[in-house]
């Protein structure tokens, strides 16, 4: 069976060309990774800003094209597909945006965001059956559609608004959603149960969730696999416990320790390697190599492969090139099983 | 919305105007607008409330006639005029590309030529000189170029917001996506600028006609100021003659100004988030 | 062995010194809706080299508060009532002239977005000059072009900038090194408070480290106080002494940061201590129900009631509770606690 959504050495790179007046930025560098069909599962593209997390969420999405490699959803090249394929596609794979406020045309009330792809890939037969399958959708986030529908947005608050973005995502029944950065912008007390929403999304109607962030600490909670990007690489991926707990490469490690922690009495250390790095994309070698404190000779000379340091972690790291190098790229192939929700998570 | 004090005035100046009009058409009668109706050089008396001019108008009716005849060629050309800078505007912003290219192009010469310039040419090459309708079209040709430009760079605002995307992927078609998610938005911002293309319209009439390109027969506010400025008014002393032509107008500009002034301050996103 | 005089100074620099206090403080903004009561009697007492940090939500007031703390509060909001004591002298009694002199010199603030807001077509140099510059206008020569230029480049050097920055612009610059840019500025006249509103937010984890101990070491470099007004708890964890809950513009809890971790009085605090996410372990998604309130129409008796999940019957929802001093050091405003003096 091909998997659900296939990125083969996808590349992207903005400017450039003949009348640039800047160099040249690679965002996305031959990065490869597949979703696989069977298993739903949750998957963290975490990174800082420059990392490409965002480009390649819209490549994922189909909203860009990668300047080369490909992307394959259910085995067909997206930019090849027919015009039913691609409406297949569209409603297949949806988003949930960041900002709960800019996602709402303020001229609608917050029905709008739900009936307009509700009717436009015919969720029900009429009106009755729209409407029901729309409060259907937002019982399963929490909300009530008599305190939901009919109103205007900044009438509700960020929180219910985002949920009501996920009970949008949940009514099309998509096969994968891509959650970009949807906690980021909400109260710290409201995220929890948006994010609750999402993780039932995948274990309770087995969609696959790809959740984009730099918030590491929520990636670890609510996913099952990981990968970090570094400049438009893949840093390290591999089971959350693995790559969380005790991350392996560099860059990780740099982040992991940076991460405040809520705990008085577990208190920032020194920082290892540099902070900022002062290089723009033209230099060879490991990208992560002028802030690396483990930096060698060969690291500044060649791109280190994805190395498969144990059954469910590859890291890109010259310290680790006495392990195997992963066959195809295919990062799925490293992740582990989602855990199956072992207590319910209502009250 | 009630707290708009300058929508509010502005309409209450231009729909009283409206008022004079309609009420003095049907009591006073607009006959007295043609040439020798009355005895000529008259102050205002109790029959002729303002007067007559140099040929024996009554300038009263000349008003009441004249007035709508500008305000007309006004709005045949903000509405044509608005009508296809918006559908230019939103298909160049909208589609981008080539097809931006060529109307901006297109756009970004045509402001830089007098609008005057080319409303002169083209009355001088009509011949005989142009009806009130024929100037409402002649304006509309020059009217279309300031809104295109400022409605595209407002569309190509609108066309990055989030909730343009999450309607493209919840299936919208283009056109769905100009007419339900940009359009309404842009309402407010649309009709500012219809109300100020219906004043740069009346304006660049009037210009025409002092000139003495205007239509000859109408007593429109544009003629009637090119008789006095012909007759030499101001220099008789004659001032129930160009007064009342300038009264009327500045009760236009204003009125619209404030109406403008009221929907751009509609328009501005002060309905913002409150969380 | 110490001198007589250094004797004296090190006493000096020991004694706890109430650089700020705030004595009840309400910041109301006048609305066609009705009075929104932003920050509704706060009160709290900042000492030399302290660092308190203010969390609360949005609506919660923090940052309206920082802002009345520099009286830079804009209409339709106003200060209503209450005190604010700097160094002893109660700055809502000052003119707005002599506020511009203790603004920056006294008590500076790195608003938020900060970053952003610089002037994209002034260098770097020169935007920390100005701040410099006009706090010399009364009738002094003022420093000279050389003077001005070594004192941009020693603050740069305190925020680990290079001299070089100084020609450079703002877009040519990345968010952590705008950031120090900002801090350099708020910094420039040596104040004695130091108010920091969401410094880090749009700052990737590594740089916000970086940035957070750069504002510890110029802190403590000053000896200055710092208000740290925000959201993340964590960064809350790291950096504190103190802390401040804040909730629909009441401080509802303020003390120690280990105590208000580890043994937190109001439930407000405690189920937001609870519903953060940590690396520890993988748990139970946990958020407080319902949604902070309309400032316009707050509920009766305590803010919280509605939320609040261990609410007394018959007090909370009728009878405002009292804000002091529960424990040594952590005041709490909850009806919890029964009056203990």
């Amino acid at each position: 069976m091909p998997p659900l959504l296939e990125l083969r050495k996808v590349t992207k790179v903005f400017g450039g060309g003949y009348f640039a007046t800047r160099p040249p930025l690679t965002a996305l560098d031959n990065v490869s990774l597949s979703i696989p069909e069977d298993r739903p599962s949750i998957t963290a593209i975490a990174g800082e800003s420059g990392s490409g997390k965002t480009t390649l969420a819209r490549i994922m999405l189909g909203v860009a094209g990668p300047t080369s490699g490909h992307v394959f959803y259910r085995g067909k090249d997206v930019s090849r597909m027919t015009g039913s394929e691609r409406r297949r596609f569209r409603r297949e794979v949806q988003p949930i945006f960041q900002d709960p406020f800019e996602s709402y045309n303020p001229f609608y009330k917050v029905d709008h965001v739900l009936t307009t792809p509700a009717r436009n890939f015919k969720i029900g037969r009429n009106r009755r059956e729209i409407l029901a399958r729309v409060e259907e959708a937002l019982h399963a986030v929490g909300l009530q559609p008599g305190e939901t529908l009919g109103r205007f947005p900044h009438q509700l608050s960020g929180g219910q608004r985002q949920r009501v973005m996920v009970a949008r995502a949940l009514l099309l029944r998509p096969r994968i959603i891509l959650a970009d950065e949807p906690v980021s912008m909400v109260d710290a007390s409201l995220r929890a149960t948006i994010l609750d929403s999402v993780y039932k999304l995948n274990r309770e109607h087995g969609i696959s969730i790809l959740y984009i962030t730099h918030d590491l600490t929520t990636a670890y909670q609510i996913s099952d696999n990981i990968v970090v990007l570094y400049r438009g690489s893949v840093a390290e991926a591999g089971s959350v416990e693995h790559v969380i707990k005790q991350p392996k490469h560099p860059y990780t490690q740099l982040l992991i320790q940076s991460i405040p922690r809520p705990n008085p009495e577990h208190l920032w250390g020194e920082i290892p390697g540099r902070g900022d790095s002062q290089h723009n994309g033209a230099e060879a070698g490991c990208k992560f190599a002028d802030r690396c404190p483990h930096v060698m000779t060969i690291c500044r000379d060649q791109i280190p492969g994805l190395h498969k340091i144990e059954e469910h972690r590859v890291a890109s790291c010259f310290m680790y090139r006495d392990s195997p190098l992963l066959a195809d790229d295919d990062i799925a192939k490293v992740f582990a099983p989602p855990v199956p929700m072992a207590t319910p998570t209502t009250r | 919305m009630r707290r708009n004090p300058p929508l509010i005035g502005g309409l209450v100046l231009l729909i009283g105007l409206l008022l004079f009009i309609v009420v003095g058409q049907i009591v006073y009668g607009t006959e007295g607008y043609r040439p020798l109706s009355a005895p000529p050089m008259q102050s205002p008396t109790y029959e002729y409330p303002f007067g007559t001019d140099k040929v024996g108008r009554d300038i009263l009716a000349v008003m009441l006639a004249g007035t709508p005849l500008t305000l007309r060629i006004g709005l045949i050309a903000g509405v044509i005029g608005l009508g296809l800078g918006t559908v230019l505007a939103f298909v160049a912003a909208y589609y981008g590309g080539l097809i931006d290219g060529a109307i901006r192009t297109v756009v970004d010469v045509g402001l830089t030529i007098p609008g005057l310039l080319i409303l002169i040419l083209i009355a001088v090459n009509v011949g005989s000189s142009l009806s009130v309708d024929q100037m409402g079209l002649a304006v509309a040709a020059v009217a279309w170029v300031y809104p295109a430009r400022t409605i595209r760079s407002q569309v190509l605002v609108l066309r990055e917001r989030p909730y343009v995307e999450i309607a493209r992927l919840s299936g919208t078609s283009g056109l769905g996506i100009i007419f339900k998610e940009m359009m309404p938005n842009l309402m407010p911002f649309l009709l500012a600028n219809f109300v100020g293309a219906v004043s740069s319209a009346i304006l660049a009439s009037i210009g025409l006609e002092a000139l003495g390109l205007g239509p000859f027969d109408s007593p429109t506010i544009g003629m009637t100021i090119y008789w006095n400025i012909h007759s030499t008014s101001i220099l008789l002393g004659m001032w129930w003659w160009f007064m009342p032509p300038i009264v009327v107008l500045g009760v236009v500009f204003v009125g619209l100004f404030l109406v403008a002034s009221g929907l751009d301050e509609w328009s501005n996103p002060r309905l913002r988030k409150r969380t | 062995m110490k001198t007589a005089l250094e004797e004296v100074g090190a006493a000096a620099a020991h004694q706890d010194v109430a650089t700020l206090v705030v004595d009840d403080l309400r910041v109301y903004y006048d609305t066609p809706e009705g009075v929104v009561k932003a920050v509704d009697g706060v009160s709290f007492t900042l000492k030399q080299g302290e660092r308190l940090a203010l969390v609360g939500e949005s609506g919660s007031g923090k940052s309206t508060l920082a802002m009345a703390l520099m009286r830079l509060t804009r209409p339709p909001g106003r200060i209503a009532s209450g005190h604010i004591y700097l160094s002893g002298r109660d700055t809502l009694m000052l003119n707005e002239q002599q506020m511009r002199r203790v603004r920056l010199a006294d008590i500076a603030m790195v608003p938020q977005g900060a970053m952003n807001s610089m002037n994209p077509v002034m260098r770097v140099g020169d935007q920390i000059m100005d701040g410099i510059l006009d706090h010399h206008e009364n009738g002094n020569p003022g420093p000279s072009r050389e003077d001005l230029r070594e004192r941009v480049a020693a603050l740069l050097g305190r925020v680990g900038l290079s001299p070089e920055v100084a020609r450079m612009f703002p877009h040519e610059l990345s968010g952590g090194m705008k950031q120090r840019v900002a801090l350099a500025i708020a910094t420039s006249l040596s104040p004695k408070v130091i108010v920091a509103d969401e410094p880090t937010s749009a700052l990737d984890v590594v740089v916000q480290r970086q940035i957070m101990g750069t504002l510890g070491r110029l802190q403590e470099g000053l000896g200055a106080a710092v208000i740290l007004v925000g959201h993340d708890m964590g960064l809350v964890a790291q950096f504190a002494d103190l802390v401040g809950v804040m909730y629909a513009g009441k401080l509802v809890e303020l003390g120690p940061v280990r105590q208000i971790f580890r043994e937190p009085l109001h439930p407000y605090t405690r189920l937001l201590i609870e519903s953060l996410p940590d690396l520890e372990a993988k748990k139970k998604f946990v958020g407080i129900p319902g949604m902070p309130p309309t400032l316009l129409r707050l509920p009766p008796g305590c803010v919280f009631h509605p939320r609040c999940p261990v609410m007394i019957k018959g007090t909370c929802e009728v009878v405002v509770p009292e804000y002091f001093e529960h424990r040594k050091g952590q005041m709490a405003a909850c009806h919890l606690y029964p009056e203990v003096r």
